[in-house]
């Protein structure tokens, strides 16, 4: 089927560079002094960034954006301003914005709800309050943690709320689609930091690249306090479909396993984040195993990082 | 590096001329105009320039100077008369191997020939900022009217299925078509960017 002109595939594959001369000439001939077209333009990019920052993108256009797409410096900004926002975002308090938006539908429909005795209003908004958190809780538990614990996962939920009421939430630049919005943000270390960790999560990076050292293996520091560990697990090869981690002792025992993780471009490299209760590490050497799974369900193994655990 | 066209001074009496062209009331001739400096900057840089707000300039110069000069041009090929000068400018731009060149510092890290040896410190510098900017995106969030506060929060919800879902509802909320809700957002999101943009200069310049 003959593509609409100027839809939004088609502003997309010009954004990536994709057109042809005569193409170009076409949709730049219609943005050029039309500010209405140009602002299509704009939202078009908007999306495209967002989906880059989001790993929505396939390789392909993943690697046309990064060579293309990418080269201005305000592009290279605007990626970083996405980022942000969805980081932003993806730690707002959920029943916040369902609040919101069940107060104003309750404006604009013709339901007329304001009409309502006051005691049913309240009874329904917080029915509705009630039923977005669940519903969001629902989709987080179906489509982010596959293995996680619920137990685990309310606990996190509170220790949230419990961050935000005492105002110590941090935040740092996990890719959003990492972020689920039950997580609290985390605070930001990395595996040479030590002695960081003042608030109820610590994040660490493990980078393949770095633990290669003779015999110094990678050291975490964790403060006693710290509830939740994210480590935020970076590689160069492999595009898998997703992504298994495996976190055993240097004697072999299992301490974690986490699959079916999805992985975010980070320039040239990529990166899964592994999620772990803090009490799950004691004062140890483990070893992080990352494999990749391919869309017929096999798996080969990506990565080893050893790192060691010091409680303090 | 510059050509002889380059050097031509751009006067605030050949401005006021240029912008006569565009209307001949002042605020909307500077409207018009505005949209078209954007879109050529768009243009350049959908082009892949590296340097798109230059190569616009370079554009409106040289049209200024063919009107300073006394050549007509039709209100109505006006912007299609900017848009030929500008493929103009990008084909001398496309010769120009000095202009086009880029050092390794103007190109994004991912695209360097070979692995960049510092990347454990780009990442905590990349930390840095993104930090920095969160703190800047939650003041400037704080300042938006409640209602696009709710609203850029809200569109952003949600993953694939879970986000078309809850934009598709947030257009009913709103009284808005999907395509008006996406502009409404995008407006939204511009004013944030600009904001933050600024709140992150300040600090840096602290």
């Amino acid at each position: 089927m003959k593509e609409e002109p100027n839809s939004d595939e088609q502003l997309t594959s010009y954004l990536l560079g994709e057109l042809d001369e005569e193409e170009q000439q076409r949709i730049e001939a219609q943005y050029i002094g039309n500010h209405e077209f140009y602002e299509r333009l704009l939202v078009a990019e908007d999306e495209l960034i967002d989906a880059y920052v989001r790993g929505e993108l396939s390789e392909t256009k993943r690697q046309r954006f990064e060579s293309h797409f990418l080269r201005s410096p305000e592009r290279r900004e605007r990626v970083g301003f996405a980022n942000t926002l969805m980081a932003f975002v993806a730690n707002q308090p959920q029943p916040k914005w369902a609040g919101q938006v069940a107060a104003k539908s309750s404006q604009r429909t013709l339901f007329n709800f304001m009409s309502w005795p006051a005691l049913f209003r309240f009874a329904a908004a917080a029915i509705v309050i009630v039923a977005f958190a669940w519903l969001a809780v629902q989709l987080l538990r179906s489509s982010k943690q596959p293995e996680q614990p619920a137990s685990e996962r309310a606990s996190v939920e509170n220790r949230q709320q419990e961050a935000e009421r005492a105002g110590q939430q941090r935040q740092n630049n996990l890719p959003p689609a990492q972020l689920g919005r039950n997580e609290p943000a985390p605070d930001t270390t990395d595996q040479n930091s030590q002695g960081q960790t003042a608030s109820t999560v610590a994040s660490f990076t493990l980078a393949a690249g770095l633990v290669r050292g003779a015999g110094e293996a990678n050291k975490l520091t964790i403060a006693r306090d710290v509830q939740q560990v994210n480590l935020i697990v970076s590689f160069r090869q492999g595009d898998y479909a997703s992504y298994r981690a495996v976190i055993q002792t240097v004697a072999g025992r299992n301490v974690v396993s986490r699959s079916g993780l999805k992985a975010q471009a980070r320039g040239a490299s990529r990166i899964v984040l592994v999620t772990l209760p803090a009490n799950a590490l004691a004062n140890d050497d483990y070893i992080l195993t990352l494999s990749g799974t391919t869309a017929d369900g096999t798996t080969e193994p990506i990565n080893e990082y050893p790192f060691r655990v010091v409680k303090k | 590096m510059a050509t002889g066209k380059k050097d031509w001074e751009l006067t605030q009496e050949v401005f006021d001329k240029l912008l006569a062209q565009f209307d001949s009331d002042h605020d909307r001739a500077g409207e018009k105009y505005e949209a078209v400096r954007k879109g050529i900057m768009k243009f350049f840089e959908c082009r892949g320039c590296l340097s798109p707000q230059d190569l616009a300039d370079e554009t409106i110069n040289r049209v200024a100077h063919k009107i300073a000069k006394g050549e007509k041009i039709h209100e109505g090929a006006l912007v299609g008369y900017f848009y030929g000068v500008a493929r103009n400018v990008f084909r001398e731009h496309l010769r120009n191997p000095v202009r086009n060149s880029s050092s390794l510092d103007s190109i994004a890290q991912f695209q360097h020939p070979f692995e960049d040896p510092i990347e454990i410190f780009e990442i905590r510098s990349e930390q840095f900022l993104l930090e920095q900017r969160l703190r800047c995106l939650e003041s400037c969030v704080k300042k938006l009217p409640d209602e696009a506060r709710g609203l850029i929060i809200s569109y952003y919800e949600g993953e694939v299925g879970a986000k078309i879902e809850n934009r598709r509802r947030l257009a009913g909320v709103f009284n808005l078509t999907p395509n008006s809700l996406r502009i409404r957002v995008h407006r939204i999101r511009e004013k944030l960017e600009d904001c933050v943009r600024t709140c992150v200069q300040k600090s840096s310049d602290r």
